[in-house]
């Protein structure tokens, strides 16, 4: 077997949702030990989302289904404690487990953890050369350091949705799902490892205050800079692109089947027209350059799809791709999740979950040497209680009886 | 001097546009030394793409490569020459990072693979980035931003409206995806690097990472389990109305509610309308999409009188989550992102005062900074080949004059 190359580190997440498991699992996955902190109070949200994998049970006991098959993906190498840390014992019990830790997550909105005991300073006080990321939405000062906020929000403050619209249309769109947390919690991820590597070398730990609104503007600097030189906005372009023409997404055989054609260079524009067996278009002086293309485009749209449309997706990516043009798929959800490519580069991979086989997201990066690995399905709420309380913190059995029925552990 | 994270990293960035120099930007401004390999006479594609100042065209005046490329030095080189190839392999013996976005095939016929870079320098981190990556059946397809955005199912399940195509994601996002992930992975391999003392490959697919963590998070597992699978359904529709993009008297709001008691606050801001007031919606969020359409033709018009200003105050004011859609003005003005000092401004060489965004995310104790300007094509050209790698200033004409730099 491979090396896993954080198993050294040991992390506790007190974080929610999509942003904060997500980076803990980008570290689990690669060997770091990390425990998810929750309570059947005050589950994670994304755990009462059907469908479950506990439906049944829970009707039995006569309880809250929370095995979501969302807790699938995000919540795998995780080990779940079930602790109750808005009570007095929660918090000492959390403190303990953080002088044995490298690395906490949390993402409430600024105040809550020193509600908690558990500010950067106290977390510090407790083991010095800690690495705390705090995941907001505004940060933990300035004037709207209390934005209340999701993933979707923050990304249009930081002009991410203006620029994203159907020009015909004529308003920005919203994306179906928060297309921004994931890549949130990826951004952290950055984070916390850039702050690994300065503690490896110098033994330092250290804050990261992580304002998702801040992240967001860090990705729109072409419209960013067309403000501050020209005084403009840049356009929304829908499928087209400022540089490439064609540039669009096209109409194919089937229903709501759709084919990519991007054209960047002068040899790729000569091969497409071939390809459509349409050389004499390669010698239109109105189409003879990209910018005269981006004139003509609606035209040319045109010309592009009716010899899409007769054709399947694939006929038309496999006739591109082989003339050296980037053409393929709008590929469906079930397209992606049966397609050989994707299959093949193992992104879909199969786990044993207490409760049943289920499918999940394999490694989204292919590491040559040190791949990182699956090692436990997405956990279940409190699954190692029994590992963090008896083994990491050493509890005698009364003790975890006792708190287990005052509801600390729940 | 305040200490950086990534101080003592080496990094040679060959790539073009965003993908490959985001992710050397990443890495540069918490402290990595970034060379930029550059093409010579034409350098970065992103050299060309603007926006520029009163929209006239210059090599090292474009926005967009200014703000990747701040904190490299940047040497010129054409690689497709035996001595371009023998000062890159020069450059990668001395580095810990490669990082690089050429289309498929290019690496190769380069005589740059990682089997071969690795016996010159069996430390390095090679990374990768392309839209499908180095194996599997569509690892020779030529791909863009459009491509990887498409591939990877999202655009077809979340982006668009249904009777339309899907939709492109603003401003180059699979791009921007592709960086953030690079960053992570190579950042991965670093760090293993001290476990297993030797360097490796990653390969970053913009379509894997997309279909991965979007897809694969809420869809894999569904599918799997049930058959069932979905498409895009349109703006706003994502949970109940009010999810979604308003208009209102000056702009856009974005509004997101997934707790019932979002939507008492919503109604509370409203004024406690009496149709709002009706128990039939006083129920689950994700159930109050059935009344959607009703919602929305009564809640419309509160939206449309007034405006981003007044809107954002009195939704925060009752917990709300909302926003003004913001445009790149707004964004530069904001008071908050002012005052915590979320921009940068610097003198730009060619260009004069700029104002850029700035960090990312705000580290205690190895703060982001940036720390020269945006280099211009082959500024470093004397600094670096003269300098570290010791050719004479005989040769650095010599090179010029063949065209290899």
């Amino acid at each position: 077997m491979s090396v896993l190359p954080l198993s050294n580190l040991r992390v506790v997440n007190f974080g929610w949702v999509w942003v904060a498991p997500l980076m803990g699992h980008v570290l689990a996955d690669m060997g770091a030990e990390v425990f998810k902190v929750e309570t059947r109070n005050r589950p994670d949200v994304i755990r009462i989302l059907p469908p479950y994998m506990d439906e049944d049970e829970a009707k039995e006991l006569g309880r809250q289904p929370l095995e979501s098959l969302y807790a699938a993906n995000t919540f795998r190498n995780y080990r779940g404690i079930s602790l109750d840390i808005s009570t007095a014992e929660g918090q000492r019990l959390a403190k303990e487990l953080i002088k044995s830790c490298d690395v906490v997550i949390e993402n409430f909105s600024p105040k809550v953890m020193g509600k908690f005991g558990m500010s950067y300073e106290e977390v510090r006080a407790l083991r010095p050369d800690v690495i705390m990321i705090s995941a907001s939405a505004a940060g933990k000062d300035g004037p709207r350091s209390d934005l209340v906020s999701y993933g979707g929000v923050v990304s249009a403050m930081a002009g991410i949705e203006f620029n994203q619209a159907y020009p015909e249309l004529g308003r920005p769109q919203a994306a179906n799902t928060t297309i921004m947390d994931p890549m949130q919690g990826l951004y952290c991820a950055f984070a916390v490892l850039a702050a690994i590597r300065h503690r490896a070398r110098t033994g330092q730990g250290q804050h990261i205050d992580f304002a998702q609104w801040e992240a967001a503007a860090t990705l729109v600097g072409g419209p960013m800079m067309e403000w501050v030189f020209n005084k403009r906005h840049a356009p929304a372009l829908g499928n087209r692109d400022e540089m490439m023409a064609p540039h669009g997404v096209y109409p194919s055989k089937g229903h709501d089947k759709w084919v990519t054609i991007a054209v960047k260079t002068e040899d790729e524009w000569r091969a497409l027209c071939n390809a459509m067996e349409r050389p004499e278009l390669a010698d239109d002086d109105r189409l003879a350059d990209q910018y005269l293309r981006q004139l003509n485009h609606d035209e040319l749209d045109e010309i592009i799809a009716a010899w899409t449309k007769e054709k399947t997706h694939f006929q038309v990516t496999r006739m591109l791709q082989k003339a050296g043009v980037a053409a393929f798929p709008a590929l469906s959800q079930k397209e992606l999740f049966d397609d050989r490519h994707f299959t093949a580069r193992e992104d879909w991979v199969d786990v044993d979950h207490p409760l049943g086989r289920q499918k999940i997201y394999g490694m989204p990066w292919k590491l040559s040497k040190t791949p990182g690995q699956i090692r436990l399905p997405g956990t279940m709420v409190g699954q190692y209680n029994d590992f963090a309380f008896r083994e990491v913190l050493g509890m005698a059995e009364e003790e975890i009886g006792r708190l287990a029925e005052a509801n600390v552990f729940y | 001097m305040t200490a950086m994270a990534l101080e003592g990293l080496k990094v040679v960035e060959f790539g073009d546009f965003i993908s490959a120099p985001f992710c050397g930007k990443l890495l540069a401004d918490l402290g990595a030394d970034v060379i930029k390999v550059e093409r010579p006479k034409v350098g970065d594609e992103s050299r060309r793409y603007g926006p520029f100042p009163d929209d006239l065209p210059h090599v090292d005046r474009s926005g967009l490569f200014i703000y990747m490329n701040a904190n490299k030095r940047s040497v010129t080189l054409d690689a497709s020459t035996a001595t371009g190839q023998d000062i890159f392999n020069a450059l990668v013996a001395d580095a810990d990072i490669l990082i690089e976005n050429q289309q498929p095939g290019v690496m190769k016929s380069l005589g740059l693979t990682y089997e071969k870079l690795s016996t010159i320098n069996p430390g390095l981190v090679m990374t990768s980035i392309s839209v499908f990556g180095q194996t599997g059946p569509y690892s020779k397809y030529k791909g863009y931003d459009l491509t990887a955005w498409n591939a990877s199912g999202v655009a077809h399940r979340y982006m668009g409206e249904p009777d339309r195509a899907p939709l492109r994601a603003a401003w180059y996002h699979a791009d921007h995806w592709g960086a953030i992930c690079a960053a992570v992975s190579t950042m991965i391999a670093a760090l293993a690097r001290d476990v297993i003392g030797e360097g490796q490959h990653v390969d970053l697919s913009q379509a894997d990472v997309l279909a991965c963590h979007i897809m694969g998070y809420q869809l894999i597992s569904v599918y799997h389990m049930t058959g069932e699978w979905d498409v895009r359904t349109g703006e706003s529709r994502m949970t109940s109305y009010p999810t979604g993009i308003h208009p209102c008297a000056d702009g856009h709001m974005a509004l997101m509610l997934l707790e019932q008691s979002q939507w008492h606050g919503f109604v509370n801001a409203m004024g406690n309308p009496e149709w709002a007031l009706n128990p039939i919606f006083d129920i689950p969020m994700w159930d109050l999409r059935e009344y959607s359409e009703e919602i929305r033709v009564m809640a419309e018009p509160w939206f449309e009188e007034r405006t981003k200003k007044e809107l954002f105050e009195v939704l925060q004011a009752n917990k709300v989550p909302s926003g003004p859609v913001n445009n790149a003005e707004d964004v530069a003005n904001d008071p908050h992102l002012n005052a915590r000092g979320f921009f940068a401004e610097y003198d730009q060489p060619e260009v004069g005062p700029v104002k850029v965004p700035g960090r990312p995310f705000v580290m205690s104790k190895t703060p982001w900074s940036l720390r020269r300007p945006a280099p211009t094509l082959g500024e470093h050209n004397v600094e670096i080949l003269g300098g570290r790698y010791g050719f004479s200033g005989v040769d650095l004409t010599d090179l010029r004059r063949t065209g290899i730099i």
